[in-house]
């Protein structure tokens, strides 16, 4: 075997001698490689970057995401960025199959209440927690969804001992499949039709 | 006990006061909004052209107050106090949340002089390219260029409010010839405002600009007044490193005794005396993780 040549060729961004429509085609084909190889949400400038100077992101994912109509997953728009994600319908069959390593499956109803609760009152310190479940969130609690990367460190608290506070995460976004916070359901509705007891 | 009362010793009238007809006028038509808003910033660039304003500070300030603003359009409940609280108790390697996040931006933003560089470290989500077409989608007069912009930017990004009222008011400073980015934009718009479309947009913008360019006008003259007073007691001062103390009270909204170029207890020392003498204010109102500023 001959040793490979180090240096590889230039990356060609433009394919300018492709005829229009398959130099579009094929840039539609690479971000749907990009996307397949990527476990989180590709922002647009890296997709940018495989595609010719000016070509539209957003149309071409557009295109690819008209012509994964009727397939079993769909592109999301995820915390600023774009990822491969089964459709929600397919759920069971995967759980079915599959031992799977959701990140969310581990966590049981008590530990989405408390991430629910970080999301909206978030920075929140743990004695916020429990003013808001009236119990002790222990550490372990806190810990396994940080491990999870779903919740970080916010400012610190201005009381004493200035205590850490709870964040989101943008995993936690594209765990839940937001764009932003602001597609959380609106607190006040959630109030209105008594599924949430405020603090 | 005396206090020092900087309203006396002070001559308030060297700043231009803005016309009666501007502030008390309610104007129903375009023609009428558009041709006050013109007014009212022609009268603000001469405010902030005199040297008495401290600039910095009041960026500053005004920054604070679109936060707080765009923080309300996100749904979300922090004010003014919680997000200086974001702010200052952010340690490196934490995360600021969303409050904090939006607060940061808009410092940011007016920190530097207007560049598509400076704008990109305020909005890191996107790209400079981005910022440079949003920022050049508008012609026209410098408050229809604004508009433009922000309407561009909704148009294509309906949740940017925060990136497109950052670049709606750098493209109002562009187009008045200000260095740096001035957030009057954010503040007296409502979140409905966001939503409207064509003449109601335009309507609503100018009207928006007009009461927070009087309020911002307002209230550069009353930072005027306090620094003034503050310049006029710093030679009182003997702790070290006092000057640079003052220095740092001359440019920001809040500080923080710990981030003072001093030993601990010199700086609470010397915010305290700052107090007593009338020319800072203790912003929080709590006994610890206190927060300075004119």
């Amino acid at each position: 075997m001959m040793a490979k040549d180090r240096s590889e060729p230039e990356f060609d961004r433009e394919l300018s001698d492709l005829p229009p429509e398959l130099r579009w085609r094929e840039w539609m084909r690479r971000i749907e490689a990009v996307l397949f190889a990527s476990a989180s949400p590709v922002p647009r400038e890296d997709l940018a970057r495989v595609v010719g100077q000016g070509a539209s992101v957003d149309l071409l994912v557009e295109d690819l995401a008209a012509d994964l109509e009727g397939r079993a997953f769909e592109i999301a728009q995820v915390a600023g960025g774009w990822m491969f994600r089964t459709r929600p319908v397919y759920a069971p069959a995967i759980r079915a199959a599959a031992d799977v390593s959701d990140q969310l499956l581990d966590l049981n109803e008590f530990d989405v209440a408390i991430l629910a609760a970080i999301a909206y009152h978030q920075p929140i310190t743990r004695d916020g927690l429990k003013d808001i479940f009236g119990k002790e969130i222990s550490r372990d609690l806190i810990g396994r969804l940080h491990a999870h990367g779903l919740i970080g460190t916010g400012p610190r608290a201005p009381r004493r001992g200035a205590p850490y506070t709870f964040v989101t995460t943008d995993a936690f976004l594209a765990a839940f499949g937001l764009e932003s916070l602001r597609d959380l359901p609106d607190p006040e509705q959630l109030n209105d039709a008594g599924l949430a007891a405020r603090a | 006990m005396t206090f020092a009362r900087p309203e006396h010793s002070i001559d308030t009238d060297t700043l231009p006061r803005m016309p009666a007809w501007v502030t008390s006028a309610r104007a129903e038509t375009l023609e009428d909004v558009a041709f006050l808003s013109g007014a009212a910033l022609n009268h603000l660039h001469l405010v902030l052209g005199r040297a008495e304003v401290p600039q910095a500070l009041f960026r500053d300030r005004l920054a604070l107050r679109a936060a707080e603003a765009c923080v309300g359009f996100s749904g979300r409940s922090e004010r003014a106090g919680e997000l200086r609280d974001a702010v200052h108790l952010l340690r490196p390697g934490d995360l600021p949340g969303p409050a904090g996040e939006t607060c940061l931006a808009w410092m940011r933003a007016v920190e530097r002089p207007v560049s598509i560089k400076a704008l990109g470290r305020a909005l890191p989500t996107l790209e400079p390219g981005q910022i440079a077409a949003w920022l050049d989608a508008g012609k026209g007069s410098p408050v229809t260029r604004a508009a433009m912009v922000l309407e561009a930017v909704l148009r294509e990004a309906p949740r940017a409010d925060v990136p497109g009222l950052i670049l709606a008011d750098a493209a109002l400073a562009q187009g008045l010839g200000w260095e740096h980015l001035v957030p009057l934009l954010a503040a007296r718009l409502k979140r409905a405002d966001l939503r409207k479309h064509g003449d109601d947009f335009r309507l609503a913008f100018h009207r928006a600009l007009i009461s927070s360019v009087i309020e911002a006008a307002r209230q550069a003259a009353d930072l005027a007044r306090r620094v003034t007073h503050l310049k006029a007691v710093a030679p009182k001062l003997r702790a070290k490193g006092a000057g640079d103390a003052v220095e740092m009270f001359l440019t920001r909204d809040a500080v923080a005794p710990s981030a003072l170029p001093l030993p601990d207890r010199a700086a609470r020392r010397l915010c305290d005396r700052l107090v007593d003498l009338g020319a800072v204010r203790e912003l929080t109102g709590r006994d610890t993780f206190r927060l300075y500023g004119v």
